[in-house]
């Protein structure tokens, strides 16, 4: 009977118009306000989620293709929100930043924050460097991997250098992003 | 017949008054619920434009991805073209030129798709923003109105209870139900003393009250004589006695 029609209790809908960047997952499009190359912006969609560590500190990593490479963002969500963009595609060696697999092992012994390197005509601060993790999504077992952090003096750009055993040392170079200047799309 | 009309036609006002009355009555006691709810339909029809857009998005960069593939691939032959050509192999040349001209077959056939496909998902985008302020707005609106609409209500209570209009509830006019009852109950208690002192006759007690009044004079009299009788004993008084 129609009578004893009732409608299904439904919870709270989701505000899909507000989602954050932390609350992002694989088959959202991201949109990054003013991050191509032209200034406009550079809408990607996530199709891998990987989780880093480092010790205690953890965070994400989303990336997916983006015109003719792939792209990159970092959030941490710690006190506060913070994100960082890689999205030149661009690999960098160790041949191009003038240093030798020794620099870094000596770099990475003395852990000095007054170190530096000199690239492209920027000097480049040591930041840190360590052992890391990364665990990709519906993966029980991570990967590791070594680790240099560089900051370009008086910039928000930053050089990050990874290890990872039986592959190249690759670096390259993250921006700074606002957070909000991050929009996320969901489409179920 | 003009008399059963003229009945209808009061009996159909007052009925759409009473429905107006009503309904103005509920929608007072839910205005607050309603604004909430049209800001909550707002935002579901965002949602669906937000999915609506993000579907276009995805759709879009999946298909820039294969158009920037077959660019790429179109330099890459392009290049391999002119190694050839540096190396004096026309042969090769041609062959990686042909494989060129697959690709960008490719790219020509892509680049409406990417075209249109990258308009609808600005298009949508845009519109998703646009839609997103004006519901920032109409909950502004909304918050603003429900206020106003609290203050217009508290307003009209203030108003009703000093022109003691309130209605049941109010405590003015309880106080003034009140008064009406104590004038009432005193007007009772009044008429049942005139009922009690109706059956006395006033004439008899007049002359009862005059009897009492000539005693009292009778009693006057007795007292002067009995004073005047006190003046007539001797006047002189004793000697007075050394000592006392």
């Amino acid at each position: 009977m129609f009578f004893d029609h009732k409608p299904k209790p439904t919870g709270p809908q989701p505000d899909l118009a507000n989602l954050k960047v932390t609350e992002a997952r694989v088959g959202d499009v991201l949109s990054v306000s003013g991050a191509a190359p032209d200034f406009s912006d550079l809408d990607f969609t996530v199709d891998r989620y990987d989780q880093l560590e480092a010790g205690s500190r953890r965070w994400i990593e989303l990336t997916g293709p983006w015109r003719d490479h792939r792209v990159y963002l970092e959030v941490h969500n710690d006190d506060s929100i913070e994100v960082f963009g890689n999205f030149d595609g661009r690999r960098i060696t160790l041949d191009e930043l003038g240093l030798s697999e020794a620099d870094l092992g000596e770099i990475d012994s003395r852990q000095n924050p007054a170190d530096f390197i000199d690239f492209e005509g920027k000097f480049w601060l040591y930041r840190f460097s360590r052992e890391m993790g990364v665990f990709s999504q519906g993966n029980d077992t991570g990967r590791g991997f070594y680790a240099w952090q560089f900051q370009e003096q008086e910039g928000k750009r930053f050089l990050n250098i990874r290890k990872y055993e039986g592959e190249p040392f690759a670096g390259a170079i993250w921006n700074k992003i606002t957070p909000t200047d991050v929009t996320v799309y969901r489409s179920t | 017949m003009p008399f059963f009309s003229d009945i209808f036609s009061r009996a159909g006002r007052v009925a759409r008054g009473q429905a107006n009355a009503g309904m103005s009555t509920i929608e007072d006691a839910t205005f607050e619920n309603t604004v909430r709810q049209t800001v909550a339909d707002m935002k579901t029809e965002l949602n669906k434009v937000v999915q609506s857009s993000a579907m276009a998005m995805s759709n879009y960069n999946q298909l820039d991805s294969e158009y920037q593939k077959y660019v790429k691939q179109s330099q890459d032959w392009k290049d391999r073209a002119g190694q050839a050509l540096d190396a004096g192999n026309e042969e090769l040349a041609k062959k990686a030129l042909a494989k060129k001209a697959e690709s960008d077959k490719q790219v020509a056939s892509l680049q409406n798709a990417v075209d249109s496909a990258r308009a609808a998902s600005e298009s949508l985008k845009q519109q998703m923003i646009d839609l997103k302020h004006k519901i920032e707005e109409g909950e502004r609106t909304a918050t603003t109105l429900v206020a106003r609409k609290n203050a217009a209500m508290a307003q009209r209570k203030v108003s009703e209870a000093l022109a003691g209009v309130g209605k049941a509830d109010n405590a003015f006019a309880q106080l003034s139900s009140f008064e009406q009852s104590v004038a009432k109950e005193e007007a009772t208690a009044k008429a049942f003393d005139q009922l009690a002192s109706a059956g006395k006759d006033t004439n008899l007690e007049a002359e009862f009250a005059q009897l009492q009044g000539h005693t009292v004079d009778a009693d006057l009299a007795a007292l002067k004589r009995e004073r005047m009788q006190r003046v007539e004993l001797p006047k002189e008084l004793p000697p007075a006695s050394p000592g006392r």
